[in-house]
């Protein structure tokens, strides 16, 4: 990262894109205090790191790229281990966890190790997680991957509804038509530094797709025709 | 078709080096290390050229020759498997998708073979080297080691697909795996017990009816004692071993290990409710959450994981099977290792489990090791979940092993239980103190289900052989109150101030590993989100 600069407005919808290798797992990696920056500062629901980074945590939801979860767990029991890991009494964390096994429906095989979950449904558990403790923030990395259309678009359903009751959330994804839908806000990063920032109204009232813009800012648009023998 | 074969055999190359530590310093030691071992098979090579030149030594290397062929031959079976198992060796299922004859992919796998069995080739070339110097030896005799070579190339590749399909399904790959590491074991016990005169007579006659073994024939032939039976025998074991090693190539392509192991699991799902569930949550009725739910579930992933549950049961088994013939033998002298025997069993099993309950404790996390850091748990509490959960399962290794000896008729006091597991828990805390500190300077990933791996780092290995003997101090220390004052109450006092002093080390250590996991973190998260290489099996 390099002199990167970003404010995210509470209640927003915030899409985070950028090219393979531009930082956008290590921006997460920082926020979740799991790659600590050289420099500057890092704020979060007013709490600064490291200083506040056990109350950041309480209130933050994490979908990650490569999903923390414990293969030799079942969905149940890890959706479980972590509301308790977020205080939540046993007895809530279990019938919470229970639920959101059915709603993300992994409620089919209760006794089916996370080992041997397709990728999507462990995109499909890490998101469940999330929810358990109803967060302030969500850091989501590339959450629709894998997933198929049907939970896809339940993931997107309750993502908005989060906003909708003021939970913030900030999203990477390669699939900029999901970003162009659902976010309110874009920032793109290329090789460790913010090229554009601005409210996805304002990008679509300049009459050019998200694709356009970002393909613009990053300098993507390389021709194949410069390879003869391709 | 030579470039693609070039081009696996790189490959082969890469995974086989890519399985030796990068750092500069393990990088050297690691060099160092094979220099030595492959100087000593040279050597080897160089001594067998030189024996088998000299023909007034004929009489010596024809008397031991199909002896050596035939461990060579176990060796060659044996090495593929566990480079295999080890994830250095290149999967050719893997290799289908390129455009690469299926016809082909067998001459392949034998070349592979090639690689994998190089010490022997080292010696049998020594072996070819010497014969032909030797002027009582034909110059054709020599030829008859390549059939015996192409036999082994053969049959080691049919072998390393068909354990490779065995172990692919859990209860087999353990219970082989133990009986393996049992098997290592059996010599010590023939040694102490010896071999019955009927014994003896039944292997005589079958080394008898081996005469017609690939070794012996081998070892006729390439002595220059030409016998059409020997030769018809020793191409027919050649021919074989090419039917069998392409029979289980073929199968092992069509296998799919995904398939074979999903099936596998859902045939032995898991009832989430019930009895099972009842045990795994005993810690969070006794213990706060977080620590209670860390505890919870480090019990559920280690009773889940082959590796785990095979350490464990070697505790009582391959510990009882080193101890128990010294502990017989010492029974008819009256020693004191009769006395103790509980103890040192319990010691050694602690040495066993210490691989995957103190050394590396984070191993089998891997990825999700980063939720320790981004749920909102301090670091010390999971030191602490996972530090119980070690004090949990040595104390039912005691139990476990206390139950073989009263089945084997070794008397059980309760007088021994207590001085067991007061000793045990004595030493837990130095482990768990020197433990928590390796674990986070000497991180690795380590894959629950693979049995077979050194879960522990090299460096890690290394410091462990000096820590061991001070970790035994207090210990020592104890008895030697125990014998100089003949009062138990002298032992117990000792190891109460060993206690308090392994207390007070595991506080600092626990806080120095805290502090250090802060500052390490970036590397820590690095080491253990390491993925499994595209190529290895």
């Amino acid at each position: 990262m390099d002199g990167m600069s970003l404010t995210v407005p509470q209640g927003c919808f915030f899409g985070f894109l950028g090219p393979n290798g531009a930082g956008k797992t290590t921006t997460i990696k920082m926020l979740m205090g799991l790659a600590p920056p050289t420099s500057g500062e890092i704020e979060m629901l007013g709490f600064k790191m490291p200083e506040g980074s056990i109350e950041i945590k309480k209130r933050i939801g994490l979908v990650p790229d490569e999903a923390l979860l414990f293969d030799h767990l079942t969905g149940l029991e890890f959706v479980e281990f972590v509301g308790r890991m977020y205080s939540i009494e046993r007895s809530i964390a279990k019938e919470r966890a229970r639920e959101l096994m059915e709603l993300f429906q992994l409620d089919a095989l209760p006794g089916k190790l996370i080992a041997e979950y397709s990728k999507g449904m462990r995109k499909r558990v890490a998101m469940a997680a999330a929810l358990i403790h109803r967060p302030q923030l969500f850091l989501m990395d590339e959450p629709f991957e894998g997933v198929d259309a049907v939970g896809a678009r339940l993931m997107k359903d309750i993502l908005l509804d989060q906003v909708r009751r003021g939970a913030t959330i900030f999203l990477t994804s390669h699939v900029l038509e999901v970003v162009e839908r659902l976010c309110s806000r874009v920032a793109i990063i290329s090789e460790g530094r913010i090229v554009l920032e601005n409210d996805m109204d304002a990008l679509r009232g300049t009459d050019s797709t998200l694709e356009d813009a970002f393909v613009r800012v990053v300098g993507g648009d390389r021709k194949s025709e410069a390879l003869g023998w391709l | 078709m030579f470039p693609i074969v070039k081009a696996i055999l790189w490959a082969q190359w890469r995974s086989l080096r890519n399985f030796y530590p990068r750092d500069m310093v393990s990088f050297v030691f690691a060099g160092l290390m094979l220099a030595m071992w492959y100087g000593m098979v040279i050597l080897g090579a160089g001594a067998v050229a030189i024996l088998m030149s000299n023909p007034s030594r004929n009489e010596l290397w024809l008397r031991f020759l199909p002896r050596g062929l035939m461990w060579a031959m176990g060796y060659w079976q044996i090495a593929p498997l566990v480079l295999s198992s080890a994830g250095a060796s290149l999967d050719l299922k893997r290799i289908r998708i390129y455009p690469i004859q299926h016809s082909h992919l067998f001459f392949v796998e034998v070349l592979l073979r090639l690689t994998t069995g190089v010490e022997m080739l080292l010696l049998v070339l020594g072996a070819t080297i010497g014969l032909l110097w030797n002027p009582t030896i034909p110059k054709w005799a020599p030829l008859f080691f390549l059939p015996f070579v192409l036999l082994n190339l053969f049959l080691s590749a049919g072998l390393r697909d068909l354990l490779g399909r065995l172990l692919a399904r859990r209860g087999v790959r353990e219970v082989a795996v133990l009986l393996m590491v049992l098997l290592t074991g059996l010599p010590r016990l023939v040694m102490v017990f010896g071999v019955s005169p009927e014994t003896a007579a039944f292997l005589d006659r079958l080394r008898f009816q081996f005469d017609y073994s690939p070794w012996n024939t081998a070892a006729t032939l390439v002595s220059g004692r030409f016998h059409l039976a020997a030769a018809a025998a020793l191409l027919g074991w050649a021919f074989f071993a090419f039917l069998f090693g392409r029979w289980q190539f073929e199968r092992g392509l069509r296998f799919d290990t995904e398939a074979a192991g999903s099936a596998r699991l859902s045939a032995t799902s898991r009832t989430v409710s019930g009895l099972t569930d009842r045990l795994f949550s005993i810690p969070s009725r006794i213990f706060p959450d977080p620590l209670g739910v860390l505890i919870e579930k480090e019990l559920r992933i280690l009773v889940r994981a082959p590796r785990f549950r095979l350490i464990f049961f070697m505790g009582f088994s391959f510990g009882l099977l080193i101890w128990l013939p010294i502990t017989y033998r010492s029974n008819f002298g009256g020693g004191a290792l009769s006395s103790n025997y509980l103890t040192l069993v319990s010691a050694y099993a602690l040495l066993l489990l210490g691989e995957v309950s103190f050394w590396n404790i984070f191993g089998f996390d891997r990825t999700a090791v980063q939720n320790y850091f981004v749920l909102p748990v301090p670091m010390k509490t999971v030191l602490a979940a996972k530090n119980i959960t070690a004090f949990f399962f040595c104390i039912l290794e005691i139990g476990a092993i206390a139950v073989v000896c009263a089945i084997f008729g070794m008397s059980v006091s309760l007088g021994q239980l207590v001085e067991t597991t007061s000793v045990v828990l004595v030493m837990c805390m130095y482990l768990c103190a020197v433990g928590n500190l390796g674990s986070i300077y000497f991180p690795r990933p380590v894959n629950p289900t693979q049995s077979w791996k050194s879960a522990a780092a090299g460096r890690m290995q290394a410091f462990l052989i000096l820590i061991y003997p001070v970790i035994g101090i207090p210990i020592a220390l104890a008895f030697l109150a125990r014998y100089a004052f003949e009062s138990e109450l002298a032992f117990y006092g000792v190891l109460a101030a060993g206690m308090l002093v392994g207390v007070t080390i595991y506080w600092v250590a626990r806080e120095s590993a805290v502090e250090a996991l802060e500052v390490r973190k970036e590397k820590f998260l690095g080491t253990l989100t390491q993925g499994e290489g595209p190529i290895s099996a």
